[in-house]
């Protein structure tokens, strides 16, 4: 029988896994599964940047499959959510709640391996990849994992929003992101 | 066609049948005894491979590669050949879509796959051996320990 894998988002102290397979998830100000929601809106600073609280994705397999589940990727269409908004990424191995403010700037904690002490830091110098959407298809992200139980599993796949004075004030565009996986 | 009608079967050398739909599992394949490795749907082979040119059991990689896009939907692809000899197939149910290579490529419905501890040979994606002239390795190969490198006849 083929597995049946699903999209997490994980949040809160727990954390708690919010399925993401079929909608949307909106990043903000908070550390909540956010659909289309309006609450906590990222700031547009005047200079600098300001970071929206990191989003922690993960792969759950709610049926397994008759062999094992492997070789993950995800990645993005290579667009972008547009002017002064800037998307980074990385893996991480364990989970660490997104956390900063909700009023006052920069807001979200930056991520990187000070913050997320497990991410990968693909980017060098404890940074996370610098740009999501340089992963596509052609050139995915590699998460490490596989399964063969109904679990939650594999890498965490981890993105913030940084947005700088340069961006428009209003709800972005919403971009796909892709996870694959193959299976026996 | 539905993704989910799509099973495989392996067909041993004495004719019999060892069957997803009936709860085989790839891993238990009997490589020795393969003879030909098919995907099937209800009333139809989709496509059949057959061990030829130098390739065995041992050589046979299958694979169902699920791609979902976050709140679009999901697109299934089923991978079959042989490796490192080819042919591979990439076939996609619902579009009908069939896309044969020789080789795994670097992107794609036919993008590297993951050798698993299932499949009979360990073969190293990244130096993979291409059907032609000039064999291309490069300067220095390390092989985890137990490993061996295997040439193709083309």
């Amino acid at each position: 029988m083929a597995a049946t894998i699903i999209v997490n988002r994980l949040t809160g102290a727990g954390p708690t896994a919010t399925p993401i397979t079929s909608g949307n998830t909106r990043a903000s100000v908070s550390d909540n599964p956010y659909t289309t929601e309006t609450t906590n809106p990222i700031p547009i600073p005047a200079a600098g940047t300001n970071y929206s609280f990191w989003v922690v994705t993960r792969l759950e397999c709610t049926v397994a499959p008759a062999g094992t589940v492997n070789n993950l990727k995800w990645y993005t269409d290579g667009g972008g959510f547009g002017t002064g908004v800037t998307t980074t990424v990385d893996t991480a191995t364990t989970y660490v709640q997104a956390s900063g403010s909700s009023s006052a700037a920069p807001y979200g904690n930056e991520l990187n391996t000070t913050n997320y002490s497990t991410i990968s830091a693909g980017g060098g110098g404890g940074q996370p990849y610098a740009n999501a959407f340089a992963f596509t298809s052609g050139s995915p992200l590699s998460v490490t994992g596989s399964t063969s139980t109904v679990q939650q599993f594999g890498d965490r796949v981890v993105y913030q929003l940084e947005i700088d004075s340069t961006a428009s004030a209003g709800t972005l565009t919403a971009e796909t992101f892709t996870w694959r996986y193959d299976e026996t | 066609m539905n993704s989910a009608a799509v099973f495989w079967e392996a067909v041993y050398d004495d004719g019999t049948l060892y069957r997803e739909a009936d709860g085989g599992k790839y891993g238990n394949i009997d490589r020795n005894r393969l003879r030909s490795f098919r995907l099937v749907t209800p009333g139809e082979n989709i496509v059949e491979l057959f061990c030829s040119n130098g390739a065995t059991g041992w050589n046979l990689v299958y694979r169902r590669r699920t791609v979902m896009k976050l709140g679009v939907g999901r697109q299934v692809w089923f991978i079959v050949g042989f490796v490192p000899q080819g042919p591979i197939y990439a076939v996609q149910p619902e579009s009908l879509q069939i896309v044969q290579s020789d080789h795994f490529e670097s992107s794609g419905p036919l993008a590297h796959v993951s050798p698993i501890v299932d499949e009979g040979e360990h073969w190293d994606n990244q130096h993979m051996i291409y059907r032609s002239d000039a064999v291309l390795l490069p300067n220095s190969i390390t092989l985890p320990s137990g490993y061996r490198l295997k040439v193709g006849q083309g």
